[in-house]
């Protein structure tokens, strides 16, 4: 096994990803449009939906009422025509996201690299590269999902044919599910961690070694196969360094925006919601989106270093 | 690159791309006399200008804005640019650029050779190709403001004259 220096993998990413700070507008790209790709902590909040109540008010029920009936009387035609409208957009906007996504990806892995090499790092020089790669980023991730859709359709249909096989016990069907179901769960979250360092490897071959898409998921799968340890050790420090930096900037950021709020809501505290004028509610639009922005900086930044330290471990297990 | 253009050009030419799709989008509106038709038909139009936009800029050097103004862009080369890296420069390139309250685009104020972060992605530049291309493109402001201007009350007064508006709910 390898002897990886973690702490000077750490050390160096950390002054690259400061000193080319051009790098963090492919990190803010990767935040937004997803790719950040092994940041911890600081994801952003599942708002589960509210309980609708029985019993609507008068008002609500007329204008639902109203709603209705001016549905009912645009022709038939008009939303099969807005339904296609809204599925070419659709799909235009999944292709525009894998493409702004795996350029992001490509540019910034060239980036680092050329950074550690002492090159000059601007959006000029390292967007072509991300340009040359982008089409074998997605067939890659095309490659890796294929083969994790295979895998899980195996796996069910091993405990669902033994399931079936075995039905006449029903004890033996009891300890077939639990046992092998749970063995097939284990089994497929190992295979979900190994296809996630697999994917790490590859992107790192086919941009900095011309690696195709299937060469790469191979010897991708090679790297991370041979190397689980320090990969699962590299990832487990990327989440943990994530997560307090996250949570810390979080922290403070609502420490420091929260105070000029407090100032803009203490009227409506003494004098209650109709003192909600406009100047105040445009100061809390405004605290609000530098609040947004302030994270987004950050998680802009931790993805620059979480794939700066993928990149510096890639170069001590690679070469 | 010698001879890039103004900041305050480039802003002209986005304000001109403006007016000029939305007396498009009004014309529709006015002609179906259908809020729920126009939308589907302003989704189509979006795509076709997409498409549209990238044939201009890589057959005649700029989007309609930028032609009114009399600049064009370029790559580093002082080529025009293929159609898909017009698409790129135009679509994601300007999605990079309005990261951080449009940084990327404020960046053409500060940057030596006014380029925004979209032109650094693309290589590109955006120079002047005609010297007076800011009196044609202050002339055509006037006048796409004065239509829209006009489009939107022409529409506003068909849709109240056939009782669309309070169909909607509208006075």
């Amino acid at each position: 096994m390898a002897n990886i220096g973690y702490s000077s993998i750490i050390k160096r990413s950390w002054h690259l990803t400061w000193k080319n700070k051009w790098l963090w507008v492919y990190g803010l790209i990767l935040t937004i449009f997803g790719g950040s790709g092994g940041g911890g902590g600081g994801n952003f909040p599942n708002f589960s939906g509210s309980t609708p109540k029985e019993d609507l008010p008068e008002k609500t029920s007329q204008v639902l009422g109203a709603a209705t009936n001016w549905l009912s009387q645009v022709p038939v035609s008009t939303w099969v025509f807005l339904g296609i409208g809204i599925f070419l957009l659709v799909i235009v906007g999944v292709a525009v996201s894998l493409i702004i996504q795996n350029w992001a990806k490509g540019a910034l892995i060239a980036g680092l690299q050329d950074a550690d090499n002492a090159k000059p790092v601007t959006l000029a020089t390292t967007s072509p590269r991300g340009l040359i790669a982008f089409k074998h980023l997605i067939i890659l991730g095309l490659i890796t999902i294929g083969i994790v859709l295979a895998v899980l359709l195996a796996t069910s249909l091993l405990v669902a044919v033994g399931y079936f096989l075995l039905s006449f016990s029903k004890v033996i069907q009891t300890v077939w599910l639990g046992v092998v179901g749970a063995t097939a769960v284990i089994a497929f979250i190992i295979f979900a961690i190994l296809t996630a360092m697999v994917t790490i490897y590859a992107e790192r071959l086919i941009v900095l070694q011309n690696f195709s898409p299937w060469a790469a998921w191979k010897k991708g799968f090679s790297l991370g196969h041979h190397n689980f340890l320090p990969t699962a050790v590299m990832g487990i420090i990327n989440m943990a360094i994530g997560c307090s930096v996250g949570c810390t900037g979080a922290l403070a950021s609502l420490l420091i925006l929260g105070i000029p709020t407090l100032i803009l809501l203490l009227p409506v505290i003494n004098n209650g919601s109709q003192a909600f004028t406009a100047p105040i509610i445009i100061g809390l639009i405004i605290l609000f989106l530098l609040f947004i922005h302030v994270q987004l900086l950050v998680r802009a930044a931790l993805t620059v270093f979480n794939f700066s330290n993928w990149n510096l471990l890639f170069k001590q297990l690679y070469d | 690159m010698t001879n890039t253009a103004s900041p305050w050009t480039r802003l002209l030419a986005y304000i001109l791309e403006f007016l000029i799709y939305t007396p498009i989008t009004l014309i529709l509106i006015i002609l179906t006399r259908d809020l729920v038709l126009s939308l589907a038909l302003i989704l189509f139009i979006g795509l076709i200008q997409v498409i549209f936009t990238g044939y201009l800029v890589s057959r005649f050097g700029g989007s309609l804005g930028k032609l009114l103004s009399g600049i064009s862009i370029v790559t580093s080369n002082s080529n025009k640019l293929s159609f898909r890296m017009a698409i790129f420069r135009n679509y994601i390139g300007y999605m990079a650029s309005s990261l951080l309250f449009w940084l990327g685009f404020i960046w053409i104020f500060v940057d030596k050779q006014r380029r925004g972060w979209h032109d650094q992605i693309s290589d590109t530049y955006v120079v002047v190709t005609r010297k007076s291309g800011w009196l044609l493109g202050l002339v055509s402001l006037v006048a796409l403001i004065i239509l829209n201007i006009w489009l939107v009350y022409l529409t506003l007064a068909i849709f109240h004259r056939l009782g669309i508006l309070s169909q909607y709910g509208w006075q």
